[in-house]
């Protein structure tokens, strides 16, 4: 039976799904494996407060 | 010798040298002459002490900033402002003799290469103490300075001896010099006057005036004025290029690693920006010092700089209680003034006792002047910042935008400068580079009058140099008799 149009957009739909399916799980992991990486602070800025020549990371 | 007032006009037929103004140039050259032999004249017109019918003849106004009372400014008895000063001494750098990127009017006629080999003896002459070598912290655009700073030489006790002894020098005082006779491209004769109103004119083949950085200004504007002219025909620069060397406290700084900057060893610590700072941030020359804090006032800046910045405050603290050792430091600066024409010396209307008209000081600091001070301080700012070396504080006046200089405390340190400017030709300058007048062939300006800029170093010791300099030249001339 040949397949109409609207059995082929059901189709990927499903196939989208089942992909997304696949995909889910992989970025579900993806904060865990950012957390085993280092956190980078902003760079810290130089700055002047009432005079004193400091870096940002200084406050 | 000492010879009376009255004594010397008969004393003068035999002179070699008179020498008007018995202060740190003219007490220099006086002693230094006289040891060659030669027969020489000091005329110095205070008294041997302290005296107020003297020092008042230095009473004049100030136009422009706030500056100090031109008579406290400096000492008008033999010995001149010998008699106060703090003897802190240090040679102008090389780079001060060039023209500097900011302001090409820093540039002298002569290298220092011209005044190094007067070192030692200008060293010797006002006992001075040997320093190191400058030291360049690395990636700083910062050096580290040393100045002489013992015990001030007084140059009428050092020189007492030959002041009263020599037979080639004598020395006269109450000897103030009210005119000049010029003839023929030679001054003839000078008039002195005593503080009873007795004149006396003295005759000698050279004439040298060392009478100080505002005194050298008036005495030739006021002798020029009474010829019309004829003493220096081109006087436009006369009293002009008059500088000073700015002094303030500037801020304070917290020192985490002092060993980088020698603060674990001294108390004061100076510093300077090096050449190419200097001409990369288009500023003039400039001396940092900074004075170590006691422990109570190391531990109360501390506590205020953790208003401020609270994280570093926390683990400045923690190292505390491991036993590292935190140094607070005050930071105090003097800096090289922008020589400008504008800045002078001129006669006032008011006459002094002795009928000579007092003087006007027309004084203002530059934008450059504020650059150069602010621009050092970042300099070293960014310097302890950006090493992990410390934290700096720009005090109030200095943070502002724009800089707003103090309008009082020290303001400046009396290294009074220029007026008779050093130069190549008469349109720029008073003096040539033998420090004589352009127009006269046998009168001669000792002391830093002369100078084509200021560096930032206390000026003592260059014009004992630039002194001893002008020995050398009298010498040859006497001895050739030219």
């Amino acid at each position: 039976m040949a397949i109409d149009h609207s059995r082929r957009s059901l189709l990927r739909v499903a196939t989208l799904s089942g992909l997304g399916a696949l995909i889910l799980p992989g970025t579900a992991l993806l904060p865990g494996a950012r957390a085993t990486t280092p956190k980078l602070d902003p760079p810290s800025v130089a700055l002047m407060v009432n005079g004193w020549l400091l870096n940002s990371s200084d406050r | 010798m000492y010879i009376a007032f009255e004594d010397i006009s008969e004393h003068s037929d035999a002179v070699d040298v008179c020498i008007i103004g018995a202060g740190a140039a003219g007490i220099s050259m006086a002693v230094t002459l006289a040891e060659q032999g030669h027969r020489v004249l000091l005329c110095e017109g205070g008294d041997a002490d302290y005296s107020e019918r003297s020092q008042e003849c230095y009473r004049g106004d100030v136009v422009g900033d706030p500056y100090i009372p031109l008579k406290d400014a400096r000492l008008r008895y033999l010995g001149g402002s010998t008699n106060h000063w703090g003897g802190i001494c240090r040679p102008l750098d090389r780079y001060d003799f060039n023209a500097k990127a900011a302001a090409s009017e820093t540039a002298w006629p002569i290298g220092r290469d011209a005044l190094a080999p007067y070192y030692g003896a200008a060293v010797t002459m006002l006992g001075l103490e040997a320093t190191p070598a400058d030291q360049v912290i690395p990636e700083s655009g910062l050096k580290r300075i040393y100045f002489s700073l013992g015990h001030p030489t007084r140059m009428k006790e050092k020189y007492a001896a030959t002041l009263s002894d020599s037979a080639t020098l004598a020395c006269c005082l109450t000897a103030n010099l009210v005119a000049l006779e010029t003839q023929d491209s030679q001054v003839t004769g000078a008039t002195f006057k005593n503080y009873q109103g007795d004149v006396q004119k003295v005759q000698a083949r050279y004439f040298v005036l060392a009478c100080g950085g505002i005194e050298n200004s008036r005495l030739l504007l006021w002798c020029n004025q009474q010829l019309n002219g004829q003493l220096i025909p081109q006087a436009a620069t006369l009293g002009r290029y008059w500088m000073e060397h700015p002094h303030a406290t500037v801020g304070q700084a917290l020192i985490f690693d002092p060993a980088a900057l020698g603060l674990d060893e001294d108390y004061n610590v100076f510093l300077s920006p090096t050449a190419a700072a200097i001409n990369s941030r288009h500023i003039l020359n400039c001396g940092l010092r900074l004075h170590r804090m006691n422990a109570e006032a190391t531990q109360a800046l501390v506590d205020e700089f953790a208003e401020q910045a609270p994280a570093l405050a926390g683990r400045l603290r923690a190292w505390q209680a491991q036993g590292r050792v935190i140094h607070g430091a005050l930071l105090r600066a003097a800096w090289e003034q922008e020589p400008r024409y504008g800045n002078r010396v001129e006669l006032s209307d008011e006459l002094d006792k002795l009928g000579v008209p007092r003087s006007r000081l027309v004084w203002q600091q530059s934008e450059l002047d504020r650059r150069t001070i602010r621009e050092s301080m970042l300099l070293l700012g960014e310097y302890l910042r950006d090493n992990e070396v410390g934290r700096l504080q720009l005090a109030p006046w200095l943070a502002a935008s724009p800089v707003e200089l103090p309008s009082e405390g020290e303001l400046a340190g009396r290294h009074h400068m220029g007026g008779t400017r050093m130069s190549l030709n008469a349109e720029e300058g008073t003096v040539n580079t033998d420090c004589r007048l352009f127009a006269q062939d046998n009168v001669y300006v000792a002391g830093s009058s002369v100078f084509a800029s200021a560096g930032h170093a206390n000026p003592t010791l260059t014009l004992v140099q630039l002194a001893l300099r002008l020995c050398d030249h009298l010498e040859s001339r006497l001895t050739q008799n030219v």
